[in-house]
């Protein structure tokens, strides 16, 4: 297994935000207290979901302030001025999107031409844990087949495909996109592990229609999602040190604080993006870990020594990255 | 190095002939179908009736119409190049699928076909339509091999006429719907192997062939008429530079887009007509599952020591080639 670096991180969020209170109903609240985040955002123009509840979620594209492969763009344009790579060093491109607004091109092709591009592009999608399933494919490609620059990209409007007239998970999921720039040569941070499952024949409990809602059974964040991350968990803690900081960004907050209690991690190093961004699906561990990387570049003193991105989601995937500090 | 051990199909039953879509009085006749495009007829998912009364112009009342679907032409071309291969589902380590028309945007559509198929183990989608034996063969081609599982089925499946406007005269007479897999094993040999693969990808013009989640197929066919017979002789000449192609015995298999554009090619490579395959006068352009069901369809026929040259191009746009030799 070579060397793989995470070179860069970028994040895009549309403007508009959801707040929960908006649309409760009675009887939500014992849901929303154990599901809900307090607010995320939205791709969709204000007032558009108050008055039609998203009832048939092809009908939102006009009223759509951004779109998955605009957010992508933006994130992705942000990771590569970090990194002071420009586009043309650019040698693979690899999306993933569970909201596409185009099945052909894929999201990749539709970024790589916002980016302005002539480059291999193709998307690697599994659902939730996409972004350690990139790395984890890198890491096992050849050296010599690994561009020196390659983007991974996920990018998702959940919110245009939630009914907003019942069912917890209106209350749960929001907008973004994240991109990493990944390098075999260099980077702010080493890929020590990247490891990924899938239990496909639970998959279709947690779904989009095709032209209709997203569905998601909340039970298999008990059934599959917490044992298969703590399975997954013990399979790389021999990598893991002491002052390791764990960064989840889809599960429930009480799910999220039960899996912190099973792998015995103090509250301290434990950070959950959900309550104030909702679950991005795909794209929230990028977005998490662009928004510490974001904070350690302000001050070196907060970016962690090591990162272990805990990813769970439709698929039903679940992942573990574990990255460390190049000193 | 990479073998394919068994390969299989499925094809829905409806067959639209020229001088059905002559009656649809859409401009078209059968004599310029078959002089422009050289389709004889298309297997389609949609019942005749249905494509006569409504011309598909809603595409999202199809699937209710139509008598398969992607999962299902996927999971019946899985089984078919399981049992050419001598494989049993346990045995199978990763499941990769490309589509452009999934039956749901999520999970993956190679997770839905596992959980039909049964097979439990990593399943994901590796994107880019029409070229996606290329790409499924590269990506494959860039594993370590110890990294890669004993047997990897790949499934590329479509049901295009589901997205097909039918009072478009160009695009009523290309599309057919169908499914290709196959099983690549980087450690037993099979009955061909892969010496050579390449993808690539020019996302600048990615708007020249579009699926709408929500609508139509739509494409710049001139454009893409030309970009496509230009790459797929590009690609050809490498290989023919590269690998002393002899074509009194080697196989050439183009994108199965239409016969004119095939024959286009092949008289300029001065290859025989015996020594190109293709499927698409019978079934119409298959998108991805084109290029590979015609390999399955000839798998009795090849001979040991002949190359297999397969070119391929689509929406993107993207392209890419596979040199296989018999064994």
């Amino acid at each position: 297994m070579g060397e793989l670096f995470l070179t860069s991180m970028g994040f895009s969020l549309p403007s508009a935000s959801l707040d929960t209170t908006r649309f409760s109903n009675d009887g939500d609240e014992g849901d929303v207290a154990a599901y809900s985040s307090h607010s995320r955002r939205t791709a969709i123009q204000s007032g558009y979901i108050e008055e039609t509840r998203n009832r048939e979620p092809y009908e939102v594209l006009p009223n759509l302030t951004t779109s998955p492969t605009q957010l992508a763009a933006e994130a992705a344009r942000l990771a590569l001025a970090q990194a002071n790579v420009s586009e043309g060093e650019l040698g693979l491109l690899i999306g993933s999107t569970s909201t596409p607004l185009q099945t052909i091109p894929t999201e990749s092709q539709r970024v790589g031409k916002e980016l302005e591009v002539r480059i291999p592009a193709f998307d690697i999608y599994g659902g939730g844990a996409d972004f350690a399933l990139h790395l984890e494919t890198l890491l096992a490609w050849r050296r010599d087949r690994i561009p020196d620059y390659t983007l991974s990209i996920s990018t998702q409007i959940p919110s245009s495909r939630l009914d907003y007239s019942s069912g917890m998970e209106r209350h749960f999921f929001g907008d973004g996109a994240g991109v990493a720039l990944l390098s075999p040569l260099s980077g702010e941070y080493r890929v020590v592990a990247a490891k990924t499952v899938m239990d496909t024949t639970r998959a279709t409990a947690f779904s989009i229609d095709l032209y209709g809602h997203l569905h998601c059974s909340f039970e298999i964040e008990e059934m599959v999602f917490l044992p298969q991350l703590q399975k997954l968990y013990a399979e790389v803690t021999k990598n893991i040190s002491d002052d390791a900081v764990f960064l989840e960004s889809q599960l429930s907050s009480s799910c999220s604080f039960r899996l912190q209690e099973s792998l015995g991690i103090s509250r301290n190093r434990w950070l959950s993006t959900v309550t104030d961004h909702g679950n991005m699906l795909g794209a929230g561990p990028y977005v998490g870990l662009a928004m510490l990387l974001d904070k350690g570049r302000e001050n070196r003193s907060l970016a962690p020594r090591q990162i272990v991105s805990l990813q769970s989601g439709l698929g039903l995937s679940v992942g573990v990255v574990v990255l460390e500090r190049v000193e | 190095m990479l073998s394919i051990l068994g390969m299989g199909t499925a094809f829905p039953s409806h067959s639209i002939d020229n001088p059905f879509i002559e009656d649809l009085e859409i401009g078209t006749n059968e004599e310029w179908i078959l002089s422009k495009i050289g389709i004889e007829k298309r297997l389609s998912s949609l019942p005749i009736d249905y494509i006569l009364e409504t011309r598909n112009a809603d595409p999202r009342k199809a699937a209710s119409f139509a008598e398969t679907t992607t999962t299902d032409l996927g999971v019946r071309a899985a089984r078919a190049a399981l049992e050419k291969a001598g494989i049993t589902n346990s045995q199978v380590g990763l499941v990769i699928c490309n589509t452009c028309t999934p039956d749901r945007v999520a999970p993956a559509q190679a997770q839905q076909i596992a959980a039909a198929l049964g097979v439990q183990c990593k399943a994901y989608d590796v994107l880019t339509a029409c070229p996606a034996f290329a790409l499924h063969m590269d990506y494959l081609g860039r594993f370590e091999e110890d990294a890669l599982p004993d047997y990897v089925l790949c499934i590329s499946s479509a049901v295009v006429t589901q997205s097909v406007n039918y009072n478009d005269r160009s695009d009523s007479a290309i599309w057919g719907d169908g499914a290709a897999a196959w099983v690549v094993s980087p450690r037993q040999v099979g009955k061909i192997r892969m010496l050579d693969s390449h993808f690539m990808a020019d996302p600048m013009r990615c708007e020249a062939v579009v699926v709408d989640t929500f609508g139509h197929f739509h494409q710049d066919g001139r454009a893409v008429r030309d970009f496509s017979v230009r790459q797929t002789v590009r690609l050809i000449k490498r290989l023919e530079s590269e690998f002393n192609l002899d074509w009194s015995r080697d196989v050439f298999i183009g994108h199965q887009a239409n016969r004119t554009m095939l024959a286009q090619i092949t008289n300029n490579r001065k290859i025989l007509d015996s020594n190109h395959w293709f499927n698409v006068t019978e079934i119409g352009n298959q998108a991805g599952a084109g290029a590979p069901a015609t390999l399955s369809m000839h798998w009795d026929e090849i001979q040991p020591g002949q190359r297999i040259v397969v070119a391929v191009v689509g929406a993107g746009l993207s392209w890419g080639s596979i040199l296989f030799e018999a064994v």
